[in-house]
């Protein structure tokens, strides 16, 4: 009678119920089990070694996925699997193997008070699993939480750390060593964002290789990010390498990025190559099949992207009411280029309709009134002639703070002149 | 358009690669004719037992679920295509329309009860998530352009278009509390009574790439599930952030596997995580504990969802590019959508417990 799952608590030590326990008791079963699974090195079954040899095909016009490829056999993303059991793989114990007292983090906790800072259930702590008290999760707890990069030496270990223990299989993302922290490492590539840039590769006839290489290459370059922070964790304020899908259609290769929290990154390191495939940035206009246009807003600054114009519909009730100063108004200013085609259709689906006072003070709504009508005066430069810079000159201390407060965030990119 | 007839009830699939508990090892029903290409979201219908699943075949397809105890039967009932794979699906409150958007950068809505769809929404990118505000009337859209747009859909412009920090990588409503998830670890938390302004913009607790939210039910906190096989649990109120925590899951050995996708039980207040590593978990927060761990599956599950009473849980097995393109063989891929039924063992919250009884 084979047993399927070893048994967590005998792994640290201590099993209340011995050989009547129905989890995996040896650790001999566990190199038996990993012997059996050995030829399943590969869990998901796919990615087959022997793959057809690759063949490509682009006759497939019915069907809305047209690439038929073979695959290769795929070492790069694939990890060793090296069955290492960790003690307490959760952080707390699991309802299933019935934690004896001692050896759950939480098992043992009668108390149902929370106190601040008493966290046992994250990372810090359960590596040690077994061996570490409350008191001592709690004082590496307290620690994680107030993480401040003071001493390189203590950042880089923890980078260390993360990459060897906290290793995710998924490489193409972004990382900071402290959870409190923006990141250390951007330019977060999602699966979706990578499977839609290869289904259009492949709809444009991109052969699978040159999909492959350039997933590969992307991936090379984004450890190659992790390993020189590793080296110098601080090295993320010059040197943040911002998303490939950043909204230039230039691609360029590693150019001195911004900081780290520009919304809209100007330039973008060597996964240019990515951008443009992407297509996430202002597309072309859209052909416009559909009974309305896809209306545009020009870009505020060179690479920006362009949100649509929103005059406020009629019908959307009180709830975008004006709820004190926003710099709203910022946002949504007409650029002479779409007001000619935003008029007529403004003039025809959103009249002016006694529900706009609400939004009179700020709201762009009031651009449906006609370009003189100004609102409070944040910004008296909210005519379709003014030249889209001159909106953020009254409001450029924003720009300028260190801090903003909820509410206050600018939506828009910031001018070039604040630009880091 | 799929018009199929009823089909009886599938037996264990016979799958043709390995032993059929591979792809099935929890012996969860197999919905038919599953789409060919991965699923990208699963959407119960908030009104019957109607499921929407969108691929990146393009359709969006329907079924109509009947379950008479552990026993479920399935029929296709309809489909619309899109041009370009669809990421993401809404139903509306009432139960008659379906919303879908993804990478044609349009939201479509789907009447079912006319079979007529028309779009609703255009971005100037792929849209990635969105949900039916039925408070406001209003659909929400995420979309890797780095906004938010709000849309009446008797309009053709946007309600109103909400900057992002980063492109966005998933939401979650339950109104009036909004959670969005970019990249580079923003979160952004709206209070939907002032949705044109930020209630709070933080940094997720988790180091790694956000994968996926789920805002409680009681609109305290919410889940986020990132890339490192890992969840945080987090509460909005300044007052509670004692009770903030994340927790490991989704891991194997010395593979760490993402979390794919966070769904609430629409009645006990416990969730459910699944994983890239084929496997899904059912947990509850305020216990911390895990409640039920499934078997898991031959292929990662990108997608999850509760039906609108918690009797079942759909999922989805299919390859979800967490290894790349050199990994996809659409020759053999097969895509499966299961539905399980979710016990009360395995879902209503327990009490912390010290010790336990062994059954």
């Amino acid at each position: 009678m084979m047993k399927k799952e070893l048994c967590r608590n005998f792994l640290r030590g201590n099993c209340r119920y011995g050989d009547k326990c129905k989890f995996l008791h040896s650790t001999q079963q566990q190199q038996q089990q990993q012997q059996q699974q050995q030829p399943r090195a590969n869990p998901f079954g796919f990615g087959a070694q022997t793959g057809t040899p690759f063949q490509r095909t682009n006759t497939q016009q019915q069907k809305p996925n047209p690439f038929r490829f073979g695959t290769q056999a795929g070492a790069s993303f694939q990890q060793t699997n090296t069955q290492q059991q960790k003690p307490n793989p959760f952080g707390f114990g699991v309802q299933n193997s019935s934690p004896s007292t001692g050896a759950s983090n939480f098992g043992g906790q009668q108390t149902k008070i929370f106190k601040p800072f008493e966290n046992k259930w994250t990372r810090s702590s359960s590596a040690a699993g077994a061996s570490s008290t409350p008191s001592q999760q709690q004082a590496k707890q307290s620690q994680a939480a107030d993480h401040e990069c003071t001493d390189p030496e203590a950042c880089k270990h923890i980078i260390a750390k993360d990459l060897e223990q906290e290793k995710p299989l998924w490489k193409l993302t972004c990382y900071s060593h402290s959870k409190d922290l923006p990141c250390d490492i951007t330019g977060d590539v999602s699966y979706e964002e990578l499977r839609a840039v290869a289904y259009d590769e492949a709809k444009r006839g991109v052969n699978l290789q040159s999909i492959v290489e350039r997933e590969r290459s992307l991936l090379n370059s984004k450890l190659n990010e992790f390993q020189s922070l590793l080296h110098n964790p601080y090295s993320r304020r010059e040197d943040p390498g911002p998303f490939p899908g950043a909204p230039s259609p230039v691609a360029s290769t590693s150019t001195p990025p911004p900081a780290v929290r520009h919304p809209n990154p100007p330039s973008v390191s060597s996964f240019g190559q990515l951008g443009p495939s992407l297509n996430i940035g202002p597309a072309a206009p859209p052909n416009n099949v559909f009974p309305f246009q896809n209306p545009t807003q020009p870009v505020q600054t060179p690479v920006a992207i362009r949100p649509t114009t929103t005059p406020f519909a009629p019908s959307a009730s009180n709830f975008f009411s004006q709820t004190g100063g926003s710099p709203f108004g910022n946002s949504l200013s007409f650029n002479s280029n779409s007001s000619n085609n935003q008029s007529s259709m403004l003039s025809s689906s959103f009249p002016a309709s006694p529900q706009f006072t609400n939004f009179a003070i700020t709201q762009p709504s009031m651009l449906l009134n006609g370009p003189s009508h100004v609102g409070d005066g944040q910004e008296p430069a909210l005519k379709p002639s003014e030249s889209v810079q001159k909106v953020f000159s009254g409001d450029a201390a924003i720009w300028a703070k260190e801090k903003w407060n909820p509410g206050e965030i600018p939506e828009e990119a910031p001018p070039d002149e604040f630009i880091r | 358009m799929i018009s199929g007839e009823s089909n009886a009830a599938a037996p264990a699939p016979m799958s043709t690669f390995g032993s059929p508990a591979n792809t099935n090892p929890n012996k969860s029903y197999e919905v038919v004719q599953p789409p060919s290409d991965g699923v990208s979201s699963l959407s119960f219908s908030p009104k019957a037992n109607h499921l929407i699943a969108t691929s990146w075949d393009n359709q969006v397809r329907c079924w109509e679920i009947m379950q008479s105890g552990a026993n479920f039967n399935s029929t296709p009932k309809a489909a619309i295509a899109h041009d370009n794979p669809v990421l993401c699906s809404a139903w509306k409150d009432d139960g008659t329309t379906v919303f879908s958007g993804g990478c044609d950068k349009q939201a479509k809505m789907w009447n079912l009860l006319s079979n007529q769809s028309m779009q609703v929404a255009a971005h100037d990118a792929a849209i990635k998530d969105m949900a039916w505000i039925s408070e406001m009337s209003l659909l929400v859209t995420g979309s890797w352009d780095k906004t938010l747009r709000y849309w009446d859909t008797r309009q053709p412009n946007p309600v109103h278009v909400q900057q992002l920090p980063e492109r966005c990588y998933a939401l979650s409503v339950r109104y009036p509390l909004m959670v969005v998830g970019t990249a580079d670890r923003n979160l952004v938390i709206f209070n939907l009574q002032s949705p044109q302004k930020e209630f709070k913009r933080i940094v997720s607790p988790l180091k790694f790439q956000t994968r996926c939210i789920a805002a409680f039910p009681d609109q305290q906190g919410f889940l986020v599930g990132s890339i490192e096989g890992r969840v945080g649990v987090h509460h909005l109120d300044d007052a509670q952030q004692g009770k903030n925590f994340t927790f490991k899951c989704h891991r194997e050995g010395n593979e760490i596997y993402s979390v794919n996708s966070l769904n609430f039980h629409p009645v006990h207040g416990t969730f459910a995580t699944a994983g890239s590593d084929g496997a899904f978990n059912f947990w509850d927060k305020d216990s911390k504990q895990r409640l039920k761990a499934m078997t898991r599956c031959s292929q990662p599950i990108p997608c999850g969802t509760f039906n609108s009473d918690g009797s079942i849980y759909a999922y989805a097995i299919c390859y979800d590019w967490s290894k790349g393109a050199e990994n996809h063989n659409p020759a053999t891929a097969k895509t499966y959508i299961y539905l399980h039924q979710a016990l009360e063992s395995e879902v209503k919250g327990k009490p912390r417990l010290v010790a336990q009884t062994r059954k």
